[in-house]
This record gives C-alpha cells, sequence and structure tokens, in this order.
C-alpha cells in the first residue's frame, strides 16, 4: 500500500463525497500498514511489544525504554531498576511483572505529582488492577514520554518557575534534583546506587553555591540555607544547558567576545589507544604548543572548575550525538574518541579551516595527556545548539529533501526499521553501564543530523562511514519522531475509528451453555447515530460491563479526537508522492504541536 | 452515513441523534476463535475478525429473530420521541437501562467531540 491511498481516504472523508470508502482506506492504512511499516504494534499492548509475536515492534519498545531512562532519572525508579530493565531486553526477555509493576507504579506516581495541563485532561489512572495500569500507560505513553523528556532535558524545554519552593515534592523538585546529580554527582564514590536525592531539597544548597563560583555574574545568586525559593536565573542554568555553557565561557572569558584562552587537561587511563604512530613535524609542532599551554595554564587538571568544564563537554558531546558514556567530569576513552568525532565530522562537512581544527584537541604527551582549547571547541559545539522549533523544522525538511534528492526515500522507507539495528551499538550498553544515558532531545538532534546531511546520505546508501555524530542523530530523531507521533496517532485512532469510522464496540457476556457468549455490541455512525445489540442471553453484569467500556472509551476519544481530526485533516493536505517515514515526521510535528500547548485550560473529560 | 452526502446533509445529521437497541439471539464460542488483540479492553484476547464474521454469520441467517427494543429520536431542539417495545421482561427492562443511557452518552459524546469533528469535516477555522 502507498501514501497515496491514505490521501485519498482521508480526501473523502473530509470533503463527504465516497466517506464509507474512505474511512475504509484511512482504516487499511492506519490499521494494517502502519503498525508494519512504523513497528508500532496496534493495539498497543505490552504482550504484543514484547513478546515480539512476529510483528516488529521495535519503535514501541523504544519508547518504553525511553520511559524507563526518564523515570529513574526521575528517581520514579532505582538505578538497579534500569539495569534490570536493560538485562532483560539485552536477553530478548520482556519485563517480569515486579518490573512492570515498578514502572507503571512509578508512571502513576509522576502523573500524580506533575501539574502538566495535558495530564490533567487525562482519565485518572486505575487504581488496582496492574493489566488496567499497564493499559491506560499504553494509551497514553506519548504523553507521558514527552512530558517526562521536558523535565529531564537540557534543551530549556521547561519554563522557570517563580513559585518554586525548596523542598517542595513535585516533579519539578525531582528534575532539579536530577540536574544537580547530572553536573555534581561524584561517581568516584560508588553512591549512585543507593543514595539519591528524590527531590531538590535545602541539602543540595551548598553545590548550588559551588556553581555559582564556576559562572560569571551569578556569586549574587547564590542561596543561602534560609531561602525558600531558587532564584529564577539559577534554575534557568539548571535547565537550559546551552545558558550553562555559556555561563561558564564567560567567567573563564573565552564566550564569543571574550578575549582569554582556556585549556581543559585531561589524561587518559594507560588501557587507551596510543596516538597514531604516523607522527610527522606537524605533529611535534603541535605537541610542543600543547606543552606551552599546559605551562601557562598552571595546572588545572584537579581542579573543581577543570572538572566541571569537563563534565559541560560531556554534557555537550552528548547532546550533539557524540558521547554515550555518562557525565561524570572525568574522561575516558568514550569522551576522548567523542571529541575526535566532533572534530572529524567538521573537517569533512563543517566549515571551520583545518588548521584551527588541527588545534582544538592536541597530545601533550604521546598518548595519555592531552589539552583541549576550550574556546575553539566551543566555537564546534555552538553549532550543534538546539535551534528553535521553526529553524529545526526547516533544517528537518532540508535533510528530508536531500533524501529525496539522492533518490533513496523508498529506499529509506523500506529499510529503516531493521536498519535501527546499525546504530544500536551506540545506545550505551545499559545493562552493564546503567549511569549512562541515552539523549532524546528532537531539536537538538535534527540539528545534529543536519550538521552533515552528506554522510547520512552515505548511511542510506550503504555507505557506512563513522555512526556517531550525524547518523546516530539522524536515526534518533526518526526513531523519536515515530514514538512520538505514530504512537499517539495510533493509540487515539482507535478511538476515532470506534466513534467516527463505523468500528463496532464489542463486548462478550459471561460464558452460557456449550462455551457460548452472548455478544453485546455498539456501533457509532459518523454523525453519532447508535446502533446497539443486546443478546437475549445477557445478564445485568453483562450489561453494565458494555456500558463502562463504553465509558471508559469515550474518556480516551475525547482526549485524542482533536489531535487526530488534525493529523488526518493534515493528511488530506499532502501532495503525493510521498513516503512513509515523511508522513510519519509531518504527523509527529502535528502531535508534537498538541504536547507542547501545555497552556490549554485543563479540560475535562466526557 | 450514505454516499455522496453533502456538507449540508451531514451538518443536518449532525443536529439529530438516532439511538436503536436491538435484541435477538446472537451468541459466539470464544474456543473458535485465535487470539489476538482484545475486544472490549479487559480481559478478552479475541481476533476480531473472526468475532465479525460470526456475527455478520448469525444475522444473516433466516431464523436469527432480531427484534427493536427501543428506538429514541432527539432533534436539534432537544425534542425527543422514543420508542419502546410492548410487555418488557425484567431482563429486558435492565436492557432498557443501558438504551436510556447511550441516549444520554451519545450526545455527551457528540458534543464533547464536536471541535474535532468539525475541523475535519468543516474546516479548521483557527
Amino acid at each position: 500500500m502507498r501514501v497515496t491511498e491514505l490521501i485519498e481516504g482521508a480526501r473523502r472523508l473530509q470533503d463527504g463525497k465516497q466517506r464509507e470508502r474512505g474511512a475504509a482506506q484511512v482504516r487499511t492504512a492506519v490499521e494494517e500498514e502502519m503498525p508494519l511499516r512504523y513497528a508500532m504494534p496496534l493495539p498497543p499492548e505490552v504482550e504484543t511489544t514484547f513478546h515480539r509475536r512476529g510483528q516488529p515492534t521495535r519503535t514501541r519498545r523504544g519508547q518504553w525504554h525511553e520511559l524507563v531512562q526518564h523515570l529513574t532519572d526521575l528517581a520514579y525508579l532505582r538505578p538497579t531498576e534500569l539495569q534490570a530493565w536493560h538485562e532483560h531486553r539485552e536477553a530478548s526477555n520482556p519485563p517480569t511483572e515486579e518490573l512492570l509493576r515498578a514502572v507503571v507504579g512509578g508512571v502513576i506516581n509522576f502523573v500524580t505529582e506533575d501539574d502538566y495541563a495535558p495530564l490533567r485532561m487525562l482519565p485518572p489512572p486505575p487504581a488496582l488492577s496492574l493489566r488496567e495500569q499497564i493499559e491506560w500507560t499504553e494509551r497514553y505513553l506519548s504523553t507521558v514520554v514527552f512530558r517526562l523528556s521536558q523535565l529531564t532535558s537540557f534543551d530549556n524545554e521547561l519554563p522557570v518557575r517563580t513559585d518554586y519552593r525548596v523542598g517542595e515534592p513535585t516533579a519539578y523538585g525531582r528534575s532539579l534534583a536530577f540536574r544537580m546529580r547530572a553536573l555534581f554527582f561524584d561517581y568516584r564514590s560508588a553512591r549512585h546506587t543507593t543514595r539519591r536525592k528524590i527531590y531538590f531539597d535545602a541539602s543540595l544548597l551548598p553545590q548550588l553555591v559551588a556553581l555559582t563560583s564556576f559562572i560569571a555574574g551569578a556569586s549574587t545568586l547564590a542561596p543561602s540555607a534560609g531561602d525558600e525559593g531558587v532564584d529564577p536565573e539559577l534554575q534557568r542554568l539548571l535547565l537550559d544547558g546551552d545558558h550553562l555553557f555559556d555561563a561558564y565561557r564567560a567567567q573563564n572569558r573565552v564566550g564569543p567576545d571574550g578575549s582569554g584562552r582556556m585549556y581543559l587537561q585531561y589524561r587518559l587511563r594507560a588501557d587507551s589507544p596510543p596516538v597514531d604512530e604516523a607522527a610527522d613535524r606537524r605533529e611535534g609542532r603541535l605537541r610542543r604548543r600543547a606543552e606551552r599551554w599546559v605551562r601557562r595554564n598552571d595546572d588545572r587538571l584537579d581542579t573543581g572548575s577543570n572538572h566541571f568544564g569537563v563534565r559541560l563537554m560531556q554534557l555537550s558531546l552528548w547532546r550533539a550525538g557524540f558521547y554515550t558514556g555518562r557525565l561524570d567530569g572525568d574522561v575516558g576513552l568514550l569522551t576522548h574518541l567523542a571529541l575526535i568525532g566532533l572534530i572529524e565530522q567538521e573537517r569533512e562537512y563543517g566549515n571551520i579551516r583545518d588548521r584551527r581544527l588541527d588545534r582544538v584537541l592536541l597530545p601533550v604527551t604521546e598518548g595519555t595527556d592531552w589539552v583541549v582549547d576550550f574556546k575553539l571547541l566551543a566555537r564546534l559545539l555552538e553549532r550543534y545548539i538546539p535551534p528553535p522549533l521553526e529553524e529545526a523544522k526547516r533544517e528537518e525538511d532540508e535533510i528530508w529533501e536531500r533524501i529525496r534528492a539522492s533518490g533513496q526515500e523508498e529506499q529509506l522507507d523500506e529499510a529503516f526499521v531493521s536498519r535501527q539495528r546499525e546504530v544500536k551499538p551506540y545506545y550505551g550498553e545499559l545493562a552493564r553501564h546503567p549511569a549512562r544515558r541515552v539523549y532524546y532531545g528532537i531539536r537538538g538532534l535534527i540539528r545534529g543530523a543536519f550538521r552533515a546531511v552528506g554522510r547520512i546520505i552515505k548511511w542510506v546508501g550503504g555507505v557506512v562511514e563513522e555512526v556517531l555524530g550525524a547518523v546516530f542523530d539522524f536515526v534518533k530523531s526518526l526513531a523519536k519522531r515515530l514514538q512520538e507521533g505514530i504512537g499517539m496517532f495510533l493509540a487515539g485512532f482507535r478511538f476515532f475509528a470506534h466513534y467516527l469510522l463505523g468500528r463496532p464496540f464489542i463486548s462478550l457476556g459471561a460464558e452460557g451453555e456449550a462455551g457460548q457468549h452472548p455478544v453485546l455490541f455498539t456501533r457509532f455512525r459518523i454523525d453519532f447515530d447508535v446502533v446497539s445489540f443486546i443478546d437475549r442471553g445477557a445478564g445485568t453484569e453483562d450489561v453494565a460491563r458494555h456500558m463502562a467500556y463504553l465509558q471508559r472509551t469515550r474518556a480516551g476519544a475525547t482526549y485524542f479526537l482533536d489531535v487526530v481530526a488534525t493529523c488526518l485533516q493534515t493528511v488530506a493536505l499532502l501532495q503525493p508522492p510521498l513516503g512513509w517515514l515523511r508522513l510519519a515526521v509531518l504527523l509527529a510535528r502535528v502531535v508534537h504541536g498538541f504536547l507542547r500547548d501545555d497552556t490549554r485550560p485543563a479540560r475535562a473529560v466526557a | 452515513m450514505a454516499e455522496n452526502k453533502s456538507l449540508w446533509d451531514f451538518i443536518e445529521d449532525m443536529a439529530t441523534l438516532d439511538v436503536v437497541t436491538l435484541t435477538g439471539n446472537l451468541t459466539v464460542k470464544v474456543n473458535d476463535l485465535q487470539t489476538e488483540g482484545s475486544i472490549d479492553g479487559t480481559d478478552k484476547p479475541i481476533k476480531f475478525a473472526g468475532i465479525m464474521q460470526q456475527l455478520e454469520g448469525n444475522i444473516l441467517k433466516k431464523d436469527a429473530k432480531i427484534s427493536a427494543l427501543a428506538a429514541t429520536h432527539v432533534s436539534i431542539d432537544k425534542d425527543t420521541v422514543t420508542f419502546v417495545k410492548e410487555n418488557l421482561s425484567p431482563e429486558e427492562a435492565v436492557y432498557l437501562d443501558f438504551h436510556n443511557e447511550t441516549v444520554k452518552a451519545a450526545g455527551i459524546a457528540r458534543a464533547a467531540m464536536a471541535d474535532g469533528i468539525a475541523k475535519l469535516f468543516v474546516g479548521n477555522k483557527k
């Protein structure tokens, strides 16, 4: 089936000519083609998602993995539970009931604590039945994950709260505590598996004071133990990684207008790979330059500011798609290779001269001690700052135009679901390294991909160069689009099909003679006229259960109908030819718009 | 809805509400159906296509006795006309309660979803 038929169906639905035929076309495309194309089960069920009954369900599983990461970062789950989750994933086993209970329990706690307006529009999660709680989580997974991703993002996705009070037991308080961990947690003390602050509280204020000593102009913001709130500017520094990075640069006078120079130093372990043996005279010259820098730099290796700078560098490299290790302020091989990856990608696809790129990272001694010219590195990393939403859309469109122009859009359409496996090794191996994280910020991912579209084109064509960087960002951004956009569209479409496309609600009553079950069904037509049928053998409880089923479904329909209708309206306006993945990106933008709109007043479900 | 209706026909359809509840003999055997998906969102995983085939087969049987229990027409000015079968048995009285609840639910659902429907079929006026 091609996207053209879906577009035809949506147009027929909209203009009223051959509406029944349009409904059939749309249902076939959405209920049969999309789940296979996008590796999303329909209906979304844990059993289908994790037992992999012969259908591709990778995308849905990915969304659950993201959910578990965010819940862990916000301390709704323990790190050991994240580790257990990924041990099951690596063994291709579904999560145990105990793990699922912990995850949906975390979701319910989160929904109770957070005041994000769309969450208030959802029917409340079921109180007791695990099965119903899982179904609820499946149904609203995109909404929940979207919000969690805002709370754990460093992309300035979260508005500062002027009314925040230290110690308050809210999801926002957890978000601030998570950020303090990301910036300050001492992994060398190995306490991270047992001792974590759940909410930001007064005991974290000294670390906040330490933060102000590393950044410019923040000394007046330092809170004291008596403060009830946290200065909005300090909150912004925690919420916006780029703002924090800029403040650190300004403190060290290496910002865009600064005249100073600054160098980060690090020492790799002895088991790290040696420098390229083909050292020539040029490399020797660069090494002598590094030695001079180190002498002038007054041995910063073990200073707090140096560690903090390294951690900010890791944060930026992680968000740019090059770093897959943990944020710990210690440079190991992954950080080192991430730096090299960034420089090499910019050398090949960027617009900075090679001579300058040569000076970003220099060896001081052969293979162990290194120096980073922080000013030059910051110039590179500036190019990966997540753009505003409109600019991200433009860049995303341009990536797809380039793919289409290369004649490979159809090829990518056919192969993407399986080719996601190629980036699997770069997701951090969380079963063995539970402190590592996957970056999920969509604007940053798009920017990262956009920096080297040529590399993506080559990858689509089967030429595998370096995967970290642009290719990794592209695959993750597309998977994220599918998870969020198609996840919500498919979840909502079931309700839409029931209420507007004539799919009947069917219940079976209690088993009677010879294993026969009485049938109850209700069918809504597009104008909401209703035909119900009740078998004469149906008892009072059967009727009550059918009624409860209709009521539950109506609550979901009220939440989803607007977004699904807008998606179909968007589809009706599209001009073929169009690939399935491109379609998913466009639908995901519609969904993203709905999810971002958190200024809407809370609307009770019908 | 019939094919090729005009926008005005659609708006007129939306302005009225018809709810019909039928009773008869329709049962299915769950064991005959492969498990895949769920029917009522609770605890009965059943293959949707299979159950529809059984239902359609039953409806087409000559001896299928299907009768109207109740029918309600609600017009735009909320005038309501309800037909109810005579001499309801105690079980059918429960079904009538269901019918009345469905009339209310259909009205609520239509009102709640009016914006979305208008957006899809009449166009987004934002």
